[in-house]
């Protein structure tokens, strides 16, 4: 069950997408400007983003760039009319994960969702903001992205590494158990086995 | 043997007029009353049937044999499709002649069983571009099939001149042929470096061709 | 790396050429139901017969040329609908939809019944306003004369 914003502003498409997406049996937000569903981002970010390139005011392709700049980790797939190459290109460079063009299917709709959701581009970039919250002190906030992490990923060692990270300065048993869950999940996870070893060999770092 | 002529108006008329002198049967078919009695007055020798030429019941009038040849020359892609459809499945006209407007609609029309289609817009668009590199290139094929072959010549300043044929950005759906320099042909390699004043055999899918022409000759 | 299972989704992908009365109520209708509805018509005053509630797409474009069919998307279609006021843009749409992008379901709204025949041959569903008019009024009358039926 993963949480999806939608920003279009024609209704009929964020009806569309609603439907389609929570037949899906996720939960499924929707916003008519950039401006609104930005707001609701910065409180509350998505697990993944559909937002239209033509919108009034702050159109997409500006949203796209904040999002990049402010480091978000989830994953944004354009819907649009427009076919033009380089407005395309211009999208995927500011880290877009993809695009379909309306009209457009169910399936084009849910096979997209399905590929960036669980793409390792976005598993890495909720890696890389676990890291930075937790070397900010921000815990809770680390811990919450976790737990999303386990429930959306279940089957990669990544949730429980991140999770040993966590419970590191806390509670080495319990750090060491979910690195043993992850190794388990992948041998060779390098950096797991190397935090594993830091608590065997009685590193206090 | 007889010539069915469905629809169109200049182009019907002119066709009709060249298979007449040449001693064929010419029926005419077409919706506008008006046009057949000018039509009649000029192709005296000519049979002209007022009617749909897409519709079964006004084709099954004409005793059209599968021995006759057939030509849907309408303004509208759909008309000449029903109608060549029909000549085919009802009166086993294997070859139905139909013209189209929307050069796209080639491949549908094959798929469905209409194999020999006649797009202006494409000998149009291929006289255009040869009009642009007029004095380079000769279209050595003038068909309008699956494969174009060309002559290109060299200049001074063509972008391809000092170049080897590997370097050359010319589409994957095309290949030098053969190279004429000083009167002989080379059959080129990879590393054959092209000169000014080589007249290039190209070949290539029509599709790509102007891009060929640009990579070859430059930007017009 | 983890695995979801391939969930489809029970909304089919339609596309209608022809938003007359006909096109546009078909079109109201489906979208209502919950599919994903393209509607393609040469005239945009034509869109307006489309519902509030109707959650699909418009396309402005010929049902004659390819590319029209391309922008609809007709190959990713589960059921194609033609319907313009003429038989044979109807049977051209519906042909190539069906031979040419190989769409499961295709129906064509073809008004002269000479031609139903040829083109159910193509796997094409035909609807015949006159034959179905004309079966109406049969029953309506009902049995009249001789005929055992």
């Amino acid at each position: 069950m993963a949480k999806i914003y939608v920003i279009d502003d024609e209704s009929s498409i964020r009806r569309l997408i609603k439907m389609i997406m929570e037949e899906q049996k996720h939960e499924v937000t929707t916003f008519a400007t950039a401006e609104e569903g930005l707001k609701v981002i910065e409180k509350e970010p998505p697990d993944l983003l559909f937002t239209d390139l033509g919108l009034p005011e702050m159109n997409g392709l500006e949203l796209i760039k904040i999002v990049e700049e402010r480091l978000y980790s989830f994953p944004i797939v354009v819907v649009s009319e427009i076919t033009i190459a380089e407005a395309i290109i211009e999208a995927f460079k500011h880290g877009i994960c993809d695009f379909i063009t309306k009209p457009f299917t169910p399936t084009e709709i849910i096979e997209s969702f399905e590929k960036c959701y669980m793409s390792t581009d976005t598993l890495l970039k909720k890696k890389k903001e676990v890291i930075s919250f937790v070397e900010a002190g921000k815990n809770l906030q680390a811990s919450k992205l976790v737990s999303r992490l386990f429930a959306n990923f279940p089957n990669s060692p990544v949730p429980h590494y991140l999770f040993a990270l966590l419970a590191f300065s806390w509670n080495k048993e319990l750090a060491k158990r979910h690195l043993k869950a992850a190794l388990a999940l992948d041998p060779d996870y390098k950096e797991a086995r190397e935090l594993l070893i830091k608590i065997d060999s009685g590193d206090e770092n | 043997m007889k010539v069915f002529l469905i629809g169109g108006r200049n182009i019907a008329y002119h066709l009709a007029r060249r298979l007449l002198n040449k001693g064929y049967q010419v029926v005419l078919v077409n919706k506008d009353e008006k046009l057949n009695e000018g039509l009649a007055k000029r192709l005296k020798k000519a049979i002209i049937i007022t009617g749909d030429g897409s519709k079964r019941h006004v084709l099954e009038q004409l005793e059209i044999t599968s021995k006759d040849l057939f030509v849907a020359l309408t303004p509208n892609d759909q008309d000449n499709l029903v109608a060549s459809l029909i000549a085919k499945r009802v009166f086993g006209i294997e070859n139905p002649l139909a013209l189209i407007n929307d050069p796209d609609n080639e491949a549908a029309f094959k798929k469905l069983g209409i194999g020999t289609t006649v797009s202006p817009t494409n000998i149009l668009a291929q006289a255009i571009e040869e009009r642009i590199f007029k004095e380079q290139i000769t279209n050595l094929i003038p068909s309008f099939e699956q494969i174009a072959v060309f002559q290109i010549e060299m200049e001074e300043q063509s972008p391809a001149v000092g170049k080897r044929v590997m370097e050359l950005a010319i589409p994957r759906e095309s290949v030098i042929g053969a190279i004429i320099r000083a009167g002989e042909a080379i059959i080129p390699r990879g590393d054959t470096i092209i000169k000014s004043g080589d007249k290039l055999i190209v070949l290539s899918k029509p599709t790509v061709q102007s891009s060929v022409f640009e990579s070859l000759l430059g930007e017009v | 790396m983890p695995v979801l299972n391939k969930k489809k989704s029970k909304g089919l992908y339609i596309v209608i050429f022809g938003c007359g009365r006909l096109g546009s109520g078909i079109a109201n209708w489906l979208s209502s139901k919950g599919n994903s509805v393209v509607v393609v018509d040469r005239r945009e005053e034509a869109f307006s017969s489309l519902s509030f509630e109707f959650t699909g797409f418009t396309i402005i474009g010929d049902a004659t040329e390819l590319d029209t069919l391309e922008t609809a998307k007709v190959e990713k279609a589960d059921v194609v609908l033609a319907l313009t006021p003429d038989d044979n843009t109807n049977i051209m749409t519906a042909l190539i939809s069906k031979e040419y992008f190989e769409v499961p379901r295709v129906i064509a709204r073809v008004y002269d019944p000479n031609n139903i025949d040829m083109f159910s041959e193509f796997g094409v569903e035909i609807i015949c306003p006159t034959l179905l008019a004309v079966k109406e009024i049969q029953n309506t009358l009902g049995f009249i004369g001789g005929d055992e039926g």
